[in-house]
């Protein structure tokens, strides 16, 4: 009931899930008194976004991936005016 | 200045359409406002239903905020169980079926959905989503029937629901693809005393679990298949991700961000002149990453409903840019943060520091004194604090609201460290667990070599 998505939403949710579940991994090394193996989908699609996407995302420096995400977030560049916090 | 004989139309009867509705009387007395629902009831507080559940609350009257009286009294045209069915924006019009309404402010606010499961039994009798509290007193009725539930993913949601169903002392089974609870927003040290805390309850957790197939006899639910085995059940407690609900939006042609929100600025105005939107519809904006985020507490909702409703009928005012401050109760322990965790900022590759301690909330000798882990994440450079995570017994949700607001205000560890504090044997510990997270962080800092910059003002 939430209509068609468009190709930004389906960019941002799979960045999301596959850059979510390495850092996941990442944390359950870290602390493995607290965590469960987690569950992992298999296939092509799941093997493209952790075996080229997020080792590359990973590699760009925060400053350049920041830039990458708001170019995503609005592609014709119109982005809506909002007050800049800064101190 | 107000515009006289003012229509404005607002969509959606939740905690961003009624204040959004309230405000624009407020601000403009003169304006026809009209409040479309397609629920029964407006004005009551839906994050109440799992504690009515639990019997923590003894019953659903007590989370009613307002009646309906008071909303007519006050000038607010509300009309139930009405659903709108189009927007047109071109003759600034919306549909109810057949009936059209004018406008000369729209504001949308109509929520969110939970991600219906695209799995075999999913159109099942007893697969439940928590939202509508009419159906809530349904289905608490049902509750006292039955004896095993399943809670499907570990959601704040499916936290609260599991917590309460195993102290109303019925089989609660929680099922969750992740390797701990709430592990796309919360850190497993933050969380492994929740678990630990749920499962005293008598609740049964099974992580790393994916949810296949509802099966069922008779039309309705009796058992959920996951990729680990099936668990018995009489009901399903759908606790998915909430996605905001703009199929109407998408439709008129208003634009939607990345997220699936409604894009605004920070007067809540759409794409499109003379509509706005407030609440789990629209994405605003992070105020540590500068990011668009979606789907926030109904707390945001209800900010962001005042400030399209004060716009709407006239006014001008600003909606700041996010810092999220959550708490929650998880099992018998609190749990909260501001902005991102650990997890999180892996997850995005934002250059971070870790500093965590654990204190106590009140003396060491005073009845009733627990621990509190507190982890805050700082900018290895400039040392400004930009997340924080805590899990303790008690005082939370105020270290949560100081935290938000002392991070946008760009407090560093050295603020934190050398905070000031109160401490009273009853109420608070002489180490505040915050400031002794901070200088644990400075220490760590030290023995690496990093050199504090002088205060302001110091020779």
């Amino acid at each position: 009931m939430t209509g068609k998505k468009s190709f930004g939403e389906w960019l941002r949710k799979n960045a999301e899930t596959y850059l979510l579940e390495a850092a996941s991994d990442e944390m359950i090394a870290r602390y493995p008194e607290f965590c469960a193996k987690p569950y992992r989908d298999k296939g092509f699609i799941p093997f493209f976004w952790r075996n080229i996407f997020v080792p590359i995302y990973s590699r760009i420096p925060w400053s350049v991936r920041k830039k990458m995400i708001l170019l995503s977030s609005y592609p014709t560049g119109e982005r809506p005016h909002w007050k800049r916090i800064s101190y | 200045m107000a515009q006289n004989n003012l229509r404005v139309i607002v969509v959606g009867g939740g905690a961003a359409g009624i204040s959004a509705a309230s405000t624009a009387r407020t601000v403009n007395p003169e304006a026809s406002v009209i409040l479309f629902t397609e629920y029964e009831d407006v004005a009551y507080s839906p994050c109440g239903i799992p504690f009515v559940h639990g019997r923590e609350i003894p019953d659903f009257k007590g989370l009613f905020l307002q009646t309906s009286e008071h909303y007519a009294e006050i000038g607010i045209d509300l009309r139930f169980q009405t659903t709108v069915t189009g927007i047109d924006l071109n003759k600034r019009t919306v549909s109810v079926g057949s009936q059209v309404f004018e406008w000369d402010r729209l504001i949308i606010a109509t929520g969110f959905e939970y991600e219906k499961p695209d799995i075999p039994g999913s159109d099942l009798e007893g697969l439940h989503y928590v939202k509508n509290i009419r159906q809530a007193m349904e289905f608490d009725k049902i509750l006292d029937q039955i004896k095993k539930v399943v809670v499907m993913a570990a959601t704040p949601l499916g936290i609260e629901m599991t917590g309460n169903l195993a102290h109303r002392g019925l089989e609660t089974h929680l099922v969750d693809e992740g390797g701990w609870i709430m592990s796309e927003v919360a850190d497993p040290d933050i969380m492994e005393p929740v678990q630990k805390s749920l499962e005293e309850l008598g609740a049964k957790i099974h992580f790393g679990a994916k949810v296949i197939e509802f099966k069922g006899s008779n039309g309705k639910v009796k058992t959920v298949s996951t990729t680990n085995g099936e668990i018995d059940c009489d009901v399903v407690i759908v606790a998915t991700h909430k996605q905001p609900n703009n199929r109407l939006s998408r439709e008129a042609g208003i634009k939607i961000g990345s997220t699936g929100g409604i894009l605004v600025d920070d007067h809540m105005r759409t794409s499109v002149k003379d509509v706005y939107a407030a609440g789990d519809c629209v994405e605003v904006i992070h105020g540590v990453t500068d990011i668009p985020i979606q789907g926030l507490s109904g707390s945001h909702a209800y900010s962001q409903g005042r400030v399209a409703g004060a716009n709407a009928a006239g006014g001008d005012r600003a909606y700041d840019p996010v810092y999220v401050p959550w708490g929650m109760v998880g099992g018998k322990v609190q749990i909260g943060g501001v902005s991102l965790g650990e997890t999180l900022h892996k997850a995005l590759g934002i250059p971070h520091f870790v500093a965590v301690a654990q204190g106590i909330s009140r003396a060491r000798y005073y009845p009733g004194v627990s621990r509190i882990r507190v982890k805050l994440i700082a900018d290895p450079k400039t040392l400004r604090v930009m997340g924080a995570q805590m899990v303790g017994g008690e005082g939370i949700k105020e270290r949560a609201d100081f935290l938000a607001f002392s991070i946008k205000r760009g407090a560093t560890l050295h603020d934190f460290a050398w905070m000031e504090n109160v401490y009273s044997p009853p109420i608070g510990a002489l180490m505040e667990p915050i400031a002794l997270a901070a200088q644990a962080g400075l220490a760590e800092l030290a023995k690496r070599g990093y050199q504090p910059p002088k205060f302001a003002g110091a020779e």
